[in-house]
């Protein structure tokens, strides 16, 4: 994916998703041997844009597990609650409200539930007993955190590197403009 | 004023700190989102229990557990919320830390910054609701 460039790109392995950028020490110096600014200035601005794509995939990623997290929360409270039901052996019929369609609520008794259904996709649902079924959301939700945390990861440092990215862009601009300035006042 | 600024060398290391001070922009606006959220949660319970407080103790109430309503005495909720909030506030607390962690980072970097570039840099975000 980033084939070309490569002179604006740091040799490290730091990040195996994110090419770390280089700082670009001395301007002139780049702008001379990889073919004169505007050259440079392409290849920077099409670095950039990459980054971009990369930045916006990576958010995307990170907000559908952010979607999936209060699902698996709420699930989660249902089954504890139910748990904490079974410990107190309260035996009797629990009155509940549930949402029967959209903004439609209806109330149910249930009586001395022993199992829950959870619903795995792909209009699969499966029986699980209220250990079981804690032990594979809570599952679930560690492993969305983790990569939550993970994207955050490597989003922070896709950040620096854009920063970098930016910050050679207008050094590089700024070069121009004091040659040109210098043209001018050497006439 | 493109003179001006060409006097300016960026080195290395101000690279760094400025990448630095952008990663720290970045995690406090996701920090100041989450404060939001908590504050919102937190006067949604507030409201709870004030409406609690008006009812008799042995009064049914629905309590929402996961998507669904489970009827349960006043006192049982008032507990609930009691704990709940305590979570809350304690959730609120760290994300407070944090942000002045972070303020007080961007203070030190900002005076680095701003005194090496005057006003050839910008550090500023665009509303300090903070």
């Amino acid at each position: 994916m980033f084939s070309v460039a490569s002179f604006l790109l740091e040799n490290t392995l730091e990040n195996s998703l994110v090419p770390a950028a280089k700082f670009l020490e001395d301007i002139d110096k780049v702008v001379e041997e990889h073919g004169g600014i505007s050259t440079v200035f392409q290849a920077l601005e099409q670095l950039y844009t990459r980054y971009k794509i990369l930045d916006s995939s990576l958010s995307r990623q990170k907000r559908s597990f952010q979607d999936k997290i209060p699902d698996l929360t709420n699930a989660l409270q249902v089954i504890r609650w139910l748990r904490s039901l079974e410990e107190r052996e309260q035996r009797e019929p629990i009155e509940t409200t549930f949402e029967l369609a959209d903004n439609i609520y209806s109330t149910a008794l249930v009586k001395n539930p022993q199992v829950v259904y959870l619903w795995l996709g792909a209009n699969v649902m499966v029986e699980y007993s209220f250990e079981e079924a804690e032990y594979l959301l809570k599952e679930n939700l560690d492993g969305a955190r983790d990569k939550i945390q993970q994207l955050e990861k490597d989003l922070a440092f896709l950040r620096e590197q854009m920063t970098t990215t930016e910050v050679n862009i207008s050094r590089v601009y700024t070069a121009q403009l004091k040659k040109q300035a210098s043209n001018v006042a050497s006439f | 004023m493109t003179t001006a600024f060409s006097n300016y060398e960026v080195t290395a290391e101000d690279q760094q700190r400025i990448n630095y001070f952008s990663r720290l922009v970045t995690q406090k606006v996701d920090l100041v989102e989450e404060r939001k959220k908590l504050k919102q949660e937190k006067e949604k319970l507030e409201d709870a229990q004030l409406e609690l407080e008006l009812l008799d103790e042995d009064t049914e109430v629905h309590r929402r557990i996961g998507e669904c309503y489970v009827l349960v005495k006043q006192s049982q909720a008032v507990q609930f919320l009691n704990t709940e909030k305590e979570s809350l506030e304690s959730k609120l607390q760290e994300t407070e830390d944090k942000l002045e962690k972070i303020k007080v980072e961007m203070d030190e970097l900002k005076k680095i910054l701003y005194g090496k570039f005057g006003s050839a840099i910008n550090l500023e975000e665009e509303d300090e609701d903070s």
